[in-house]
């Protein structure tokens, strides 16, 4: 092997440096504020448990709440302190407050300017956290290139949508040719989808990436006709809207059918609101099997009062609850005096732009969007489906884990056939070249059959069913599988180097070569994968380059392989 | 046609104007309607819009207003 690896001593300091900052490093940049503490029902719970508490306890205390808690940082194991969502902080606080395992337990604070987003309401903005938005954001692309329409009362550019890509858009409300929101609803549920994040001002949205196709079909008293929606659909659909968000609804309409099912043909994600009888009985198009019914939840997580449910619901999302201090949707829209304010709604039709951002999120991950429905409904968290929260409700951070997953068959393919290429140019061994092609698609998607079988996703058989760059996040959470050096050529080169000196060392080097280098390549092309502190191109360049090295030493051990068979002859 | 009720507000979104009828029913009324008359027993004179669809969803049907009396 001639694999040259002179800088480890200055890449090693790195990966301490790295270490010793963690995933908080990337999001830390700007001068501390005073604590703010988050004040809504629902949201992160942070658990500080005795120190040298096990995982069985941690276990414990997910069972007690009902929810999954994660170690909040590899260096926090010692410490014991976890994390994760909830549903009502305060009986979450309350339930902990004197366990024995506990020694401190509150809601998440959030470090104002520190953390991402830095909207200076988005404290308010329960909805966000409940549907596992703030996960999603973590180095990720936010619905980038996503199209979105929203065919409602139109949508304004109001001040906190001025750094959201918003079209021209049209208006099929006779007498009114403008686009532009002359009611409210519309730009309310624009912002929930897309509002601009992380600008310093106002709220955040779910999908602050995508682009908003505006289509006006309801008039300033909220009111459209059949032939009004059927062609606003028609129109978002021949402008290449990826996703359409209808939070609207009312009787079966043949003509409303008609245009649905022609955009879902052509690969359109179609969502649209349960409705607000609050009884059962799905209104349409909410109905209908061709779109994404959603019904709405209030901060407490249960089906809000006035959600109608039953067949036809397919998930639940963050709706609202006025009734409760500050339980509405809380988004930024016109005022109806020239200007805009921040105004909290409550409706099926604010849970359904829950659902369409985090659609466009999926779809600007590569998802392809005959999948995005099946893996939303999926990662939904519920227990099967039910007539009140279908599916169950709506959570970014595990639709893209779920969809991560779901690229294991592709990924596994791809490392095959990259080291059966590799292997055919050096002409290798049958034995040789089908042992490092099976390994590297292992490697690239993992055994990804277990995720198939009736196993639980845990211990070793949720690593097995991942490929070996997931690994960090099962091990140490979501956030590590992130870290640029492991993203790299870095383990095949150890390999390479620890086994490059037999033949089935050779043979596992160069699976392990193929398998890394095919996954990165994948994740280059889909936004799977985004390495800390790379953002954009510097982060798809990382990756390409280091599956460009993984490509040569692949190249350079199967041609070490050959010159070693032909040595033996 | 002639439709009878209660005026109320909808709270959905930024609201629409509900009649709630004696026998539980409910129109969603579209035009004008004066504020002022909220929570009143009233008279609504209109049309029913068939086939249109809205953001309030509450089921019923759809009435263009052309007026509306205390009843």
């Amino acid at each position: 092997m001639g694999v040259k690896f002179s800088n480890l001593a200055g890449i090693t300091a790195l990966v301490g440096l790295v270490v010793a900052l963690g995933p908080s490093a990337v999001e830390r940049t700007e001068a501390p504020v005073p604590l703010v503490a988050v004040p809504d029902a629902g949201g992160t719970l942070v658990v500080d448990l005795v120190d040298g508490s096990s995982e069985a306890d941690l276990e414990e205390i997910e069972a007690l709440l009902g929810v999954n808690l994660d170690w909040t940082h590899p260096l926090s194991v010692d410490e014991a302190l976890a994390q994760g969502t909830v549903f009502d902080l305060d009986d979450a606080v309350a339930l902990l407050a004197d366990h024995r395992l506990v020694e401190v337990v509150e809601p998440e604070m959030q470090m104002g300017a520190f953390a991402w987003p830095n909207d200076p309401l988005y404290d308010k903005q329960w909805n966000l956290r409940a549907m596992g938005a703030p996960d999603g954001w973590t180095a990720t692309r936010k619905g980038e290139g996503i199209v979105v329409a929203v065919i409602d009362t139109g949508v304004s550019q109001i001040e906190d949508l001025k750094g959201t890509n918003v079209l021209k858009g049209a208006s099929f409300v006779p007498g009114n040719p403008s686009s532009a929101d002359d009611q409210g609803h519309g730009t309310h549920v624009a912002g929930t989808i897309a509002q601009t994040t992380h600008n310093g001002i106002g709220v955040a949205g779910v999908a602050p990436e995508a682009t908003i196709l505006p289509v006006k079909v309801l008039s300033k008293y909220g009111f459209g006709s059949s032939a009004w929606i059927a062609a606003g659909i028609d129109y978002a659909d021949d402008e290449g809207a990826d996703v359409i968000n209808l939070s609207l609804g009312g009787s079966y309409s043949a003509v409303i059918h008609n245009a649905i099912k022609k955009a879902r043909k052509n690969g359109t994600i179609v969502v649209a609101a349960a409705g607000n009888s609050g009884k059962k009985g799905v209104g349409y198009p909410g109905a209908l099997k061709e779109t994404i019914g959603v019904s709405a939840t209030g901060p407490d997580g249960s089906l809000a009062f006035y959600s109608s449910w039953g067949p036809g619901v397919d998930i639940a999302a963050p709706g609202g609850d006025r009734n409760v201090k500050d339980g509405g949707i809380l988004q930024n829209t016109v005022d109806g005096k020239g200007g805009s304010h921040y105004v909290e709604y409550q409706g099926t039709s604010m849970a359904a732009p829950h659902v369409a951002g985090a659609a466009a999120v999926l779809l600007s991950h590569g998802v392809p969007a005959d999948a995005v429905e099946r893996v939303l409904l999926d990662s939904a968290h519920g227990d099967g489906w039910n007539e009140k929260i279908g599916h169950g409700h709506l959570n970014l951070a595990a639709a893209l884990g779920a969809s991560v997953q779901k690229f294991g068959g592709i990924r596994f393919v791809l490392g095959t056939l990259f080291v059966l290429l590799v292997t055919q140019l050096a002409s290798n061994r049958s034995s040789f070249r089908f042992g490092a092609a099976a390994i590297a698609g292992v490697v690239a998607g993992g055994a990804f059959v277990f995720s198939w079988l009736p196993f639980v996703d845990t211990g070793v058989f949720a690593l097995l069913s991942r490929g070996l760059l997931e690994w960090p996040s099962v091990l140490l959470g979501p956030a590590w599988m992130h870290f640029p050096l492991w993203l790299s050529a870095g383990i095949p080169l150890l390999a390479a180097l620890a086994l490059g000196g037999f033949r089935s060392g050779r043979m596992v080097a160069l699976g392990v070569s193929g398998g890394v280098g095919a996954h990165l390549l994948h994740g280059a092309a889909t936004g799977t994968l985004e390495p800390w502190l790379l953002s954009g191109v510097l982060g798809t360049s990382w990756l390409s380059v280091n599956a460009a090295v993984c490509l040569l030493l692949a190249l350079s051990i199967a041609g070490s392989e050959k010159i070693q068979e032909e040595g033996g002859r | 046609m002639t439709y009878r009720g209660t005026l109320s507000r909808a709270d959905f979104g930024p609201g629409a104007w509900i009649l709630e009828q004696s026998d539980g029913g409910k129109v969603q009324l579209v035009g004008d309607v004066p504020t002022h008359l909220e929570g009143c027993r009233v008279t609504v004179t209109g049309q029913a819009l068939e086939g249109g669809m809205g953001f309030a969803m509450v089921g019923g049907e759809m009435v263009q207003v052309s007026a509306i009396q205390k009843a």
